[in-house]
């Protein structure tokens, strides 16, 4: 797929002045995305491309990395666990230029540079990629298909662990909140937040600490254990698809389960 | 307070400065492999929460456990999990390497050619004797390997790395300067002795991990300001060399 940017509206911008010089400048913009067979050529206002078989506009932002150093990485974030889409489009000395693609919404760009003299530099900004988030179909007027029971449309499922988490919790938004936070806090140990951490552990930590709840009454039990060997079991499916988790991994796994869990009504 | 002093053993005579400049890393470059990890390890953490502090008794065993030690934190730093690498793999090995015969020491040159080109097995494989006892056990699995940097020559670049959350294994000479809760002042003395650094304290010092036990100055762990560094860096005697996650090779592990 091909990229042309073509027009912008709103401006943000970060600069700043000192020998380590990094700034960012990222816009709304849209794009037009072409499906082609080859490299399409512009001629003015004409784009030409051997086997075009579409093309559509689509809300994008235009990134404008400035920077004195010797190496700069950008990465943009919408959540932990989604990141949108940089494709470099230009660079000419100390200028580097992205446009990014993804879903709806506001993104967290993050510059990170090195220079041996200059040491290590990072900015950050937001940019709204415009548009509205897919709404999840609803029960219309007259005759439809059966509302599903648990409709989970935003729950993360980068893992494969969220809709599992999801799906199987008992409707006991209480438990949920402090079983979530289970989960969290041993993601956050793995980054040395609250203390530090191994896995290992900290999945010991999380399962003490389920043991230790406090149920509202057995049957209430009885589903979170079973939403426990379901999520364990998912986890595990999880690690081998992936061969391993790396210790990211782990974070964002963990925390899915924790999100999925917040959500439980 | 003055420290107790352990057994030392970097062998720093048998030092081979070209070979860890040919086969490491310049650091900067190594350093931008690790610049995109989210979010940012909280470098101010202590170590001994994910590492066990060793103790190498009366061998000169302290540049493989230093290499013990720092496989451990990258395997911590990759996968998250918690390994005991094997200190005694760490020693004979690279004594192999430096042609060095009985227990006196070995070089940080020794232990990189472990572990970027030999490979590093796990404590069970090759447990630590509690002799000198350089006997290679049958069947280790050194299929363990790390990425490494040549030996820093700037102050700025190592503390750099360290506060990317990432280790240094560090060989110097070790006096009386060296046997302080905090080395402050550290002064070109005594023995060749090789720990690794890894975070930083809350003071922000440098915290370096030994390899005397854990009652050593409480937890094992002592500290190093950023001074004290910039001058044992200078010294010819002394080897700092980064060692990183990045691309580490390892044995695919059990799902938890």
């Amino acid at each position: 797929m091909n990229t042309i940017a073509l027009l912008t509206t709103a401006v943000f911008a970060i600069v700043f002045q000192d020998p380590a010089q990094l700034s960012i400048v990222a816009r709304p913009t849209k794009v037009v995305e072409i499906k082609s067979e080859s490299q399409p050529e512009i001629y003015g206002k004409t784009v030409v491309a051997e086997g075009l078989t579409g093309a559509s506009v689509v809300s994008a932002a235009k990134v404008v990395v400035e920077h004195n150093m010797k190496f700069v990485d950008v990465t943009a974030r919408k959540s932990i666990q989604e990141s949108g889409t940089l494709d470099q489009i230009s660079l000419a000395p100390g200028v580097v230029v992205y446009i990014l693609t993804g879903t709806p919404g506001d993104y967290l760009i993050e510059a990170v540079a090195f220079d041996p003299e200059l040491g290590i530099k990072r900015q950050q900004i937001v940019v709204k990629i415009e548009g509205t988030q897919p709404v999840p179909p609803g029960p219309g007027p007259g005759p439809g298909p059966e509302p599903t029971p648990d409709p989970a449309p935003n729950v993360l499922n980068d893992y494969n662990v969220g809709l599992v988490a999801f799906q199987n919790a008992p409707k006991d938004p209480a438990l949920a909140l402090k079983i979530a936070g289970f989960y969290k806090d041993g993601a956050d140990r793995l980054f040395g937040q609250s203390g530090i951490s191994d896995i290992q552990t900290v999945i010991r930590d999380i399962d003490r600490k389920f043991q230790d709840k406090q149920c509202t009454d057995q049957e209430s039990c009885r589903q979170w254990n079973i939403w426990k060997n379901e999520v364990t079991k998912a986890l595990a499916i999880e690690q081998q698809r992936r061969k391993f988790f790396t210790r990211d991994n782990w974070f964002f796994a963990l925390n899915e389960i924790a999100s999925a869990l917040e959500q439980v009504k | 307070m003055t420290l107790e002093r352990g057994t030392l053993g970097y062998a720093w005579e048998f030092e081979r400065k070209a070979m860890l400049d040919n086969r490491g890393e310049e650091p900067l470059e190594l350093m931008a492999k690790f610049k995109d990890v989210l979010p940012k390890l909280a470098i101010d953490s202590d170590p001994t929460g994910v590492y066990d502090v060793r103790d190498q008794g009366r061998q000169g065993s302290c540049q493989g456990q230093a290499l013990a030690g720092i496989f451990g934190a990258c395997f911590w730093l990759h996968t998250g999990r918690k390994i005991k690498f094997s200190a005694a793999a760490g020693y004979y090995l690279s004594q192999k390497r430096d042609g060095i015969v009985g227990d006196r020491g070995s070089t940080l040159s020794g232990g990189q050619w472990v572990a970027t080109q030999h490979g590093m097995c796990i404590e069970d494989d090759w447990p630590y004797p509690q002799q000198y006892n350089n006997r290679e056990p049958e069947g280790a699995n050194y299929s363990y390997k790390l990425a490494v940097t040549k030996p820093f020559s700037r102050t700025q670049d190592l503390l750099a790395w360290i506060d990317l959350g990432l280790p240094v294994q560090i060989g110097v000479l070790w006096g009386d300067s060296c046997d302080r809760e905090v080395v402050s002042n550290w002064q070109p003395a005594g023995g060749g002795h090789s720990t690794f650094f890894w975070f930083r304290s809350k003071s922000g010092n440098v915290r370096n991990i030994n390899s005397w036990g854990k009652r050593w100055n409480g937890d094992g762990v002592h500290e190093w300001t950023e001074a004290s560094i910039d001058r044992a860096i200078k010294h010819r005697y002394s080897t700092f060399i980064g060692y990183g996650p990045a691309e580490m090779i390892h044995p695919t592990p059990e799902p938890i």
